[in-house]
């Protein structure tokens, strides 16, 4: 049973969480034209990566939506951190 | 569609109790509870509770997010409503949670059956049995207040009931 | 001649006489022994049937390596399959019964099978019984697989109590090293948890009468007061099953055969193994004939259990420990030859049971043969936990080697053979000091394989899978060691591979003339043993399986006789007054539509947005434009997803210029919490919106129809209720009985309706006065059913049942803010796709069906073309009898439907065809007079 760390909460069970994204996708300006390929990729296209992984997770008890880096082969948390103001757009 | 009510045992009784087993169980009625949430909230509610801290008083606040208190005891000196001086969003949560107290020496063998709950956290907020609760102690060690979401209160109920009934095994 | 209760000795209490069956006949033992050492203790040799051949077997060893006696055993009303008799306690009234063997172990009529053995070799179920056809001998093999059967009816009630906990130190394994490790620790001042699988402490060290010049009791309880005494906690008859992610460890203890066991979820901060070894079985001819016996286990049974396994044993084994064995198992009065066959392969003589041994020339008059081709140190935990193991061919056996830094090794388990280094490398290790060098020098002699023989040599006992298996795989290129497993079964039995893993790689590697550590190593999974399933039954059973949302009224609701079921993950009432559901509904529909239904809508989600960025967020999250919602005004919106499909459906409501209320639908507040939070923290910045879920502080009851007005007029709520100051879709602030109350005209039926909204302690009493001022106008409460129909009858969806996972917003006649909106919102690039501008696309319609027609199947399709061009192009997704309009009512999904309206359409479902006709979803009150009164 994983443990991760929520920013704020600290470490708990895993299943106090749920696996929103990959990170680093940015929403496409939708005011703007968009290609079929660019919202094809923001909505569908994953890295999957062998190894370390970014990605955003979500904390249900507190609702925080963080940033996790862990690596999907060891199962190993490298580390956390909250995605508030430095990584909105 | 299949008239199910006998599947469901009907909601307990306020003032029913679990007493047995070195544990006791009983639902406390809540004057006020409020959310307060906002960018400096924990700030200025800096006595606010975590866990496994111990809580106490007729009214004290929980640190429920990075940005969220849970005022209990008391009403909050704002009307519901963001307030754009303090930078504080409130509402009133009253009705929104049953809380329920859990004391005795087994106290936490009951509560170490729907959680793992060693680690110490600055929120109070986990899931206990599965539910979103917030946990935390009252008063003293052996004693310990969960706040769930009023639709729950009779599952968290019965799922306590269960963890009683079995603390006495070895 | 066969084993026999020895004298004296053992841990057994010999003034204590339990009574059990064994394949009907009756027996006795004492407490603390097994269902094994009882038989032996009374002289029984075969204790089962194997898998493939129904060869007779008796017990390998002394625990969980015994991989030949699984008995089904029934005691009082509790049956349990497959328990392995050496790890099973006796107790009174146990009735066991061998597996595999009808009708008993000794006599099994299958036992026929082992002279056809040699159709019977590896993969043979993917070469023989394949002509005519493979399927006509498929059922009979089936039926012969298997080996314990389950009886009688569920445990309906059965679970496992499950907890979690944590400690700085978990020392896994109660003998000598993991005791001592385990005292030294806890006086150190560790928070120690011991586990050990036995009722007794001591693994091994009972095989000897003294540990560290003291009496083995005297000084297992020593370390057991010092433990307890430091704070230190000892759990026996429990297992470590298995090490899980992130250093979680499953411990599983047993109470007894007629209680669950319990699991325990343990979290250390460090782990020290000390699990033990075991040996390693010798493979030569007739290696599994009743009798050939593991010497580690024959001391075993000698020492734990006070039982002579027989009487004239000749001992294959040469390892550091095996002298000390025999030693012990001479002064418990066995006659015994050691014999070294060297190059010869030796062969069990007897059937039934050992008559003798044969060494090239040489025959050895024994009953038994007790054989060990070295310790083996038992490593799955180290394994399970990602540590590597590294060959030690000195002590001819798999040893653990780098390994996460938490978890540590100590004594057999870590090829530390010797009880003085043991002892000296437990009070080391669990101090975290050096581990020190071990004195004495344990070496085992090398047993490679012979191979190319007639002979039948057993790898793995319980698949009945020979030398003979593993040379045919190799022949037929299995090389790899995984592949080799899995073509010969070799290890997939239910004890994994514990006695043949090591047997079946020295096969391999003499096979490949290779070095066993060349060939690889296997995957060891958890449970390390096999566990009841009941032990993952923990809470989460009956009404908490799947728990539902419960109504503060649902006191009131029952004691108006309300059938109560699942709607969206509440328990809300169908209908009330008991009796025939479609009856009592079209009856609550009647009278909604004549004089006023009342309704619990508690459940309606009140999710509160606030802050300075709440009306640019809001205005993102909908389909539709909420910017412009006034304040007090309340406007129907959908919720999309990012691909454009319709999320949710409801209406959201504005308080003041920084505050909404989100009133989504019931089913899916969980899950609009969730998508605002999101893009609340991922998008948008957090400290200038947030979101309150308020649904629960806020009971609803809804008053629709004719006289919803003069019923809320009678409750006094201090709002102007006229239609020219309280519009449709407006909300107003009121009070009652001292509390607030707010008030919103929202319409799910298409009559007038007022949702009044009120805090939980006036729920009770606003429900009743509403009740009762609808009593003298014939108004009451009405259900979910009810309700189902009205708002049918005005073409309102449901969101899940009138939409899939594919349908967008303009598929439901809502099209303009795709066209006009120019914010951006969710889902809004979706609406832009190549499949969003299809023509073709299902649209929702409503259906008519001819004069005196039953009502249209829900799920029927919708059919065009016939023959070869026939093609389903929709299908009904809402279907009733309309009370209201005294005929059936439908809403489908129809490609290309609003373009249809008016035209026929064939229906088809189960093999029946009907015809429809498209018609407007709305069939009530179409202009909205009702809705607008």
């Amino acid at each position: 049973m994983q443990r991760f760390p929520c920013p704020f909460c600290g470490l708990r069970d895993e299943r106090e969480f749920h696996f929103s994204a990959e990170a680093g996708k940015t929403r496409p300006d939708t005011t703007q034209d968009v290609s079929e390929t660019e919202w094809r990729d923001y909505l569908y296209a994953q890295a999957n990566p062998v190894g370390v992984s970014e990605e955003i997770w979500v904390h249900i008890p507190c609702r925080e939506v963080f940033l996790m880096k862990r690596n999907t082969v060891t199962m190993e948390v490298l580390s956390s951190r909250a995605l508030r103001k430095e990584h909105t757009p | 569609m299949r008239d199910d009510r006998s599947n469901w045992t009907p909601i307990r009784k306020h003032e029913a109790q679990i007493d047995g087993h070195g544990v006791k169980v009983g639902q406390i009625s809540a004057e006020h509870q409020v959310l307060i949430s906002g960018p400096t909230v924990c700030a200025a509610f800096p006595d606010s509770f975590g866990w496994p801290d111990i809580a106490a008083g007729p009214f004290y606040t929980l640190f429920v997010r990075r940005d969220r208190v849970l005022l209990v005891g008391a009403a909050h000196s704002e009307p519901e409503g963001w307030h754009s001086e303090t930078g504080r969003a409130v509402s009133d949560a009253t009705g929104a949670y049953e809380v329920f107290e859990v004391s005795g020496k087994n106290a936490r063998s009951v509560l170490d059956q729907g959680g793992e709950l060693h680690a110490p956290s600055n929120s109070v907020a986990r899931l206990l049995f599965g539910f979103g609760v917030f946990l935390y102690r009252y008063e003293s060690e052996d004693r310990y207040r969960i706040h769930v979401a009023r639709a729950h209160g009779q599952a968290l109920w019965q799922s306590l009931e269960g963890a009683c009934n079995a603390v006495d095994a070895p | 001649m066969t084993g026999f209760r020895l004298g004296t000795g053992g841990r057994i209490d010999r003034s204590r006489v339990l009574n059990f069956t064994f394949d009907g006949t009756r027996y006795s033992g004492h407490p603390g022994d097994t269902l094994a050492s009882a038989l032996i203790a009374n002289g029984v040799r075969i204790m089962g049937r194997s898998f493939k051949y129904h060869r007779p077997r008796s017990v390998w060893s002394a625990w969980f390596d015994d991989p030949n006696a699984i008995f089904n055993i029934r005691l009082g009303d509790v049956h349990r399959p497959n328990c392995p008799a050496a790890t099973t306690l006796l107790e009174d009234g146990m009735h066991a019964r061998a597996v595999n063997s009808f009708p008993s172990a000794a006599r099994d009529i299958k036992s026929v099978l082992d002279l056809g053995h040699r159709f019977l070799s590896a993969g043979f179920y993917y070469k023989m019984f394949m002509w005519p056809d493979w399927h006509l001998f498929e059922p009979t093999i089936r039926k012969m697989a298997g080996l314990g059967a389950l009886e009688g009816g569920p445990l309906e009630d059965s679970h496992s109590t499950q907890r979690f906990d944590h400690c700085d130190l978990l020392v896994v394994g109660g003998g000598v090293a993991g005791l001592q490790a385990a005292a030294t620790a806890a006086e150190a001042g560790q928070s120690v948890v011991l586990v050990d699988d036995h009722a007794e402490l001591g693994g091994k060290a009972w095989q000897s009468p003294t540990v560290d010049g003291h009496p083995v009791a005297d000084w297992i309880a020593e370390q057991t007061k010092r433990i307890s005494a430091a704070g230190g906690r000892i759990l026996t008859r429990t297992t470590a099953f298995g090490i899980y992610d992130h250093a979680m460890v499953g411990l599983c203890t047993e109470h007894g055969f007629c209680e669950q066991p319990s699991l325990t979820r343990m979290r250390p901060e460090k782990l020290i193994m000390a699990t033990g070894a075991l040996d390693r079985p010798l493979t030569f001819a007739q290696n599994d004939v009743p009798g050939v016996m593991s010497l580690d286990g024959a001391a075993e049974f000698a020492g734990r259990y006070g039982v002579a396994v027989g009487r004239r044993a000749c001992v294959i084994a040469d390892h550091g420990l095996a002298e000390q064995q025999i030693s012990t198992l001479r002064d418990e009065g066995l006659d015994i030859d050691v014999v070294e066959p060297k190059d010869a392969l030796p062969k069990a003589m007897g059937r039934r049971a050992v008559t003798g041994l044969q060494v090239g020339p040489h025959h050895f008059t024994c009953d038994t043969v007790l054989t060990s081709a070295g310790l083996m140190p038992i490593v799955h935990l180290w394994r399970h936990a990602g540590g590597k193991l590294d060959w030690d061919s000195n002590a001819q056996a798999f040893v653990p080697a780098a390994g996460p830094a938490w978890i540590t090794a100590i004594g057999a388990a870590a090829g530390t053979f010797d009880l003085d280094d043991a002892l000296a490398e437990a009070t080391a290790v669990a101090t975290g000091a050096a581990r020190p060098r071990r004195k004495a020098d344990y070496c085992a002699r090398p047993r490679p394989a012979v191979l190319g023989t007639s002979q039948r040599q057993w790898i793995d006992f319980q698949h009945d899978v020979t030398l003979k298996d593993v040379e045919l795989a190799a022949r037929e290129n299995y090389v790899s060691v995984e592949h080799l497993k899995r073509y010969t079964t070799l290890g997939m039995a239910s004890d994994q591979g514990k006695t043949s893993n090591v047997a079946g790689l020295s096969a391999m590697a003499a096979l490949q003339g290779k070095e066993i550590p060349e060939v690889g190593t296997t995957t060891f999974r958890p449970p390390f043993v096999p566990v009841p399933l009941e032990l993952y039954r923990g809470h989460h059973r009956g009404e908490l399986f799947h728990p539902l949302k419960r109504l503060c009224l649902e006191p009131q609701h029952r004691a108006a006789d309300a059938a109560m079921g699942e709607y969206g993950g509440w328990l809300r009432p169908g209908w009330y007054g008991g009796g025939d559901a479609d009856q009592a509904a079209a009856r609550e529909v009647r009278m909604a539509r004549t004089t006023a239904g009342i309704f619990d809508a508690s459940p309606l989600g009140k999710i509160e947005v606030m802050g300075p960025d709440a009306e640019k967020f809001v205005n993102f999250i909908y389909y539709n434009t909420v910017a412009t919602l006034k304040p007090g005004h309340i406007r129907y919106g959908f919720m999309l997803t990012e691909s454009g499909a319709v999320y949710d459906d409801g209406v959201i409501a504005r308080l003041d210029e920084n505050r909404f209320v989100v009133s989504c639908s019931s089913s899916h507040v969980d899950g609009v919490v969730s998508l605002l939070e999101n893009w609340r923290q991922d998008g948008n910045d957090p400290d200038r919106i947030f979101v309150h879920d308020t649904t629960q502080n806020w009971p609803t009851v809804t008053v629709t129809g004719p006289k919803a007005r003069d019923i809320v007029a009678t409750l006094n709520l201090g709002i102007d209720l006229s239609p020219e100051q309280f519009k449709h879709m407006q909300f107003r602030a009121g009070q009652f009985q001292g509390a607030p109350v707010r008030v919103a005209r929202v319409s799910f039926t298409g009559d007038v309706s007022f949702e009044m909204s009120c805090p939980v302690a006036q729920a009770a009493a606003l429900w009743g006065a509403t009740i009762e001022a609808g009593a003298p106008m014939s108004a009451g409460a009405i259900g979910l059913e009810a309700l189902s129909i009205l708002r049918a009858e005005k073409g309102f969806l449901i969101i899940g049942k009138d939409t899939d996972g594919e349908t967008m917003p303009h598929d439901l006649g809502f099209g303009i803010p795709r066209l006009k909106k120019k914010a951006a919102f969710v889902g809004d690039r979706g609406l832009q796709t190549q499949k969003a501008n299809e023509t073709n696309r299902r649209q929702l319609v409503g259906l008519a069906v001819p004069e005196g027609a039953a009502m249209l199947p829900c799920g029927a399709h919708l059919v065009s073309g016939s023959g070869e061009t026939r093609r389903s192009v929709g299908f009904v997704t809402s279907s009733y009898d309309s009370p209201t309009l005294n005929r059936p009512i439908a809403l489908a999904l129809l490609s290309q439907g609003l373009a249809t309206e008016g035209n026929a359409i064939d229906v088809y479902h189960l093999g029946e065809k009907r015809r429809a006709r498209v018609v407007p979803t709305c069939q009530f009150d179409p202009e909205g007079e009702r809705l607008n009164a």
